[in-house]
């Protein structure tokens, strides 16, 4: 039923772009079908187990009192989160198992980076928190009410922004392995460094964005139940994304 | 408990009760009836899976690079 309510909607569309080829990777449901209902239950799910993961790490580094005492288990929740990352992309079929792993390992690094930042600057967790999740209420709101309206070129102009700025990272990140410098203006507290972020928080907010209209798409064209899995997943890489670059933007502002 | 707490975790509690509750209803028709909506038809990180690839290859290549060093 829901997949013919889901073929109905598409032929009132009248976007040529979602013709049968869109979601044909995934097949369309033959059981149940991908709801919104669904991808935010699931996405409350992966919150909440990040959450948890992270309150273990918080709390072992305000007892220990020193960061040796949370970097192993950073160093595997960012190996294990990035392994998991990189399953659940190329294997959407299994987001219900590596999507909730995901966010535990994630919730290791995200509760200890979170600690190391709130013991130099105090009250800036529950900021970036506040930002990232205002900011995600906000764009959804607006994304509902059409009033953000994501094309073809808005992808393109965000994914190719994305894209540049995870070379960088990287180019960044190997340069720091060799004992250079790395690029020194991405994490200056000066001007440039200030204006660098609160670009990359804006490409990373409107990745947002993306994420919505992938989950309202797929819902709509009734995509199969676990690409709800998927889009909570989603949501959540680029939340996570979102939270580290408040958190990066936050800490040069009160460096200063 | 300081203002800063209270104000930002009057934010997340407000974000979050708008995320599940709006979350579950369809855009309106203003967004999902457009001609230049996004054709979906590959994957969300269809185009990302060779950077991907690329970013991680050379990440490890350097970690390797870096042990020997």
């Amino acid at each position: 039923m829901a997949r013919h309510n889901a073929l109905q909607m598409l032929g009132r569309s009248g976007n040529p772009a979602l013709s049968d080829n869109t979601f044909r990777n995934e097949g369309v449901a033959v059981g149940q079908a991908m709801t919104l209902q669904g991808t935010v239950n699931k996405t409350g799910i992966l919150l909440a187990l990040l959450v948890l993961s992270a309150t273990y790490t918080w709390n072992l580094f305000f007892q220990a009192g020193t960061p040796a005492a949370v970097r192993p288990a950073m160093i595997g929740g960012a190996i294990g989160g990035l392994i998991f990352a990189l399953v659940t992309i190329f294997k959407k079929h299994w987001a219900g198992v590596t999507a909730p792993i995901y966010a535990l390992l994630q919730g290791l690094f995200l509760g200890g980076i979170s600690a190391l930042f709130e013991s130099k600057f105090p009250g800036i967790v529950i900021q970036a928190t506040g930002l990232t999740l205002g900011t995600l209420a906000s764009l959804l709101f607006l994304y509902k009410l059409g009033i953000i309206k994501p094309t073809e070129n808005f992808r393109l102009m965000i994914v190719s922004a994305t894209m540049g700025i995870g070379v960088l990272y990287l180019i960044s990140f190997v340069m720091n392995m060799f004992g250079s410098a790395g690029i020194g203006f991405i994490h200056s507290n000066g001007l440039f460094g200030i204006g660098f972020s609160l670009f990359v928080v804006a490409i990373a907010a409107l990745n947002l964005v993306l994420d919505f209209d992938f989950i309202e798409q797929g819902a709509e064209q009734g995509a199969p139940k676990y690409m709800e899995w998927f889009g909570a997943f989603s949501l959540m890489v680029t939340l996570i994304w979102l939270y580290l670059e408040m958190l990066r933007l936050l800490a040069k502002l009160r460096s200063r | 408990m300081d203002f800063n707490t209270i104000f930002f975790g009057v934010i997340i509690a407000l974000s979050l009760a708008i995320f599940f509750y709006i979350g579950k209803f369809k855009a309106s028709s203003k967004q999902r009836e457009r001609d230049d909506k996004i054709g979906w038809g590959k994957s969300k990180f269809g185009n990302l899976k060779l950077l991907i690839w690329v970013m991680v290859s050379v990440l490890g290549i350097a970690l390797l690079a870096n042990s020997f060093t």
